[in-house]
Parts: structure tokens; C-alpha cells; sequence
């Protein structure tokens, strides 16, 4: 049976931790060992984290909007669901949905200490985000000159999810779709 | 209050005295922290041993106050990691660029 929760919440960052502490109680819901359930809920804790963040302050959430958090319990993967006010990626000059040209091509998204964020056109309407690590032997030096203090927020939630997507549906709008395999739903 | 600052010898000491080190305060921090490192030392200690959760936000804040400690010949130091705030140095791989210590004598006697 899937089951579909939806957090309903102000765009404020008062509310930050309201949306954190849902990673316990939906990481309960799956067959998990005790290290497992610690593990997965403080990672999706940190995604929650960041994604609420990105959306509340890197996209224009129209006045007095709620943000609803679409949470998808299925079998064995748990689907998390922002919306984004914004206009989506631009990718080679275009917005989606993307020109047939440019399905199947790769870009750079963002670099972070230890590697790069890239996002793949999957199809007209969806980017797949994915992380590409650097030499695992760059000196202290070296990541030292790399590190900034921006962008980590997305490496986060892509290290931490199975997959991470920028979706645009005509009738959703955009949204950042992300995507644990878990255990099985309890 | 969310974080204290004093002086231990030559080294400026910032406690984190949250559970949670997050996005609600790290700007503050952050101008504050690089304040202090301008007038009172360019040798810092973080102590964390009250956090439980670290967010990028409050991250980036320390990478700030790094990249300062250290254009001016300093270092900054962190003390204190509980295991959910340790992963998440190691998954940042910002665990390669602090030095990270147990307690704060260690961390201060390092400079």
C-alpha cells in the first residue's frame, strides 16, 4: 500500500525544525535495524534541511504561500517533494521544458571541496542531479583553495538521497523530487 | 544566547551552546566570528560539544571563519564532534581541511 503525507508549513524559517523532525517519524515507518533508522533519519534530516532552506530562500515564494512538503511512502523508497516558485534550471540558455537537443547532455551545476554537482536533461522536463568526486588525494592545500562557503547545501542532498531530480510539470509546476530506497513500509 | 566567545591564552574560544547549529543563526555568527578574529586573535577554537546537528549554513560560516584564520597566518581549530555532527563532516569532507580535537586544551596547546 503507498501512502502520501503532505506537510503543510509557512515559508519561514521558524518552521525549519518542524520540517526536520519529520525524518524520524516517516524513517519509523519502514523495517529498518536501529543503526539503519539512526542513519537514514539523520540523512534525511540534513536533506529536509537544506531543501526547505533552498526553497524558502533561493526561490520566490509568492506572499503568505504555504509550502507544502509532498512525502510518498511506497514499499521500498520514500519520495520527498519541494516546490519551487522559481523558473527552473537554465540550461544552455533555456528553461523547461528543454529542447530535444539537449536530452541526454550533462552540465555542471555547481562545484563543491571535494567534487562537482552535474545534472543530466533526462527528458524535456526533468534534470537529474548527480555528484562527481574529485581525486580522493587532493592535498589540504588543495581543497583549502577549492572549499566555499556556498553550494554544500545541494551536494548534501544529493550525497545523502538515491536520486535527486529538478522536475517541471505543467499542472505542479516545478519541484526538486528526491528519492531513498528504504526497507520495507511497515 | 546561540554561541559565547572568550579567550583562553592567545586564542579566541567560540562556543556553539545549541543543539542545533543551523541557518537561523549562522550569519550572525559568521560576522560576528570574523569580528573577533579581527580584533582579538586569528587563532580559533570552535567548540561544538553541544551540538547535535549541523546544517550547510552554519558550515559555511566556519569555512568563512577559516579561509580568515588563515590569510592572516592563523588556523581554526574544532572541538568536540557528537557522531550525527562528525558524519556530517566526513560527508562535506570538510573533516580534511579542520583540525579536530576532543577537548579544548588539546586544541589550544596545538597552536
Amino acid at each position: 500500500m503507498n501512502r502520501k503525507i503532505v506537510l503543510s508549513v509557512p515559508s519561514d524559517i521558524n518552521y525549519l525544525a518542524t520540517v526536520e523532525s519529520f525524518a524520524e517519524l516517516l524513517i519509523k515507518r519502514y523495517d529498518l535495524s536501529e543503526d539503519e533508522r539512526s542513519i537514514f533519519s539523520r540523512r534525511l534530516r540534513a536533506t529536509l534541511n537544506e531543501a526547505f532552506v533552498n526553497v524558502i530562500r533561493h526561490t520566490p515564494v509568492p506572499e503568505n504561500a504555504l509550502v507544502e512538503v509532498e512525502f510518498e511512502l511506497n514499499e521500498s523508497e520514500l519520495i520527498v517533494r519541494f516546490p519551487d516558485w522559481g523558473r527552473g534550471l537554465k540550461i544552455e540558455g533555456f528553461y523547461p521544458p528543454f529542447p530535444e537537443e539537449l536530452i541526454g547532455t550533462d552540465h555542471l551545476f555547481l562545484k563543491t571541496i571535494d567534487g562537482e554537482v552535474h545534472v543530466h536533461v533526462e527528458s524535456a522536463q526533468s534534470l537529474k542531479l548527480w555528484f562527481k568526486e574529485f581525486n580522493k588525494n587532493l592535498t589540504p592545500e588543495k581543497l583549502l583553495e577549492n572549499v566555499s562557503e556556498g553550494g554544500m547545501g545541494l551536494s548534501i542532498i544529493v550525497k545523502t538521497m538515491d536520486e535527486a531530480r529538478f522536475i517541471w510539470d505543467e499542472q505542479k509546476g516545478h519541484y526538486l523530487e528526491i528519492k531513498k530506497n528504504l526497507g520495507s513500509l511497515k | 544566547m546561540n554561541y559565547a566567545f572568550e579567550m583562553n591564552k592567545d586564542v579566541l574560544i567560540a562556543r556553539i551552546q545549541n543543539k542545533r547549529a543551523t541557518v537561523e543563526f549562522a550569519g550572525k555568527f559568521k560576522e560576528d566570528l570574523l569580528k573577533q578574529i579581527d580584533e582579538k586573535s586569528d587563532k580559533v577554537v570552535v567548540d561544538l560539544s553541544q551540538c547535535e546537528f549541523v546544517d550547510s549554513s552554519f558550515l559555511g560560516a566556519l569555512v568563512a571563519g577559516l579561509k580568515k584564520t588563515t590569510m592572516k597566518g592563523g588556523d581554526l581549530k574544532i572541538v568536540g564532534l557528537q557522531a550525527p555532527v562528525k558524519a556530517m563532516f566526513e560527508l562535506t569532507r570538510l573533516y580534511r581541511i579542520f583540525d579536530i580535537f576532543d577537548n579544548d586544551e588539546e586544541a589550544v596547546n596545538s597552536f
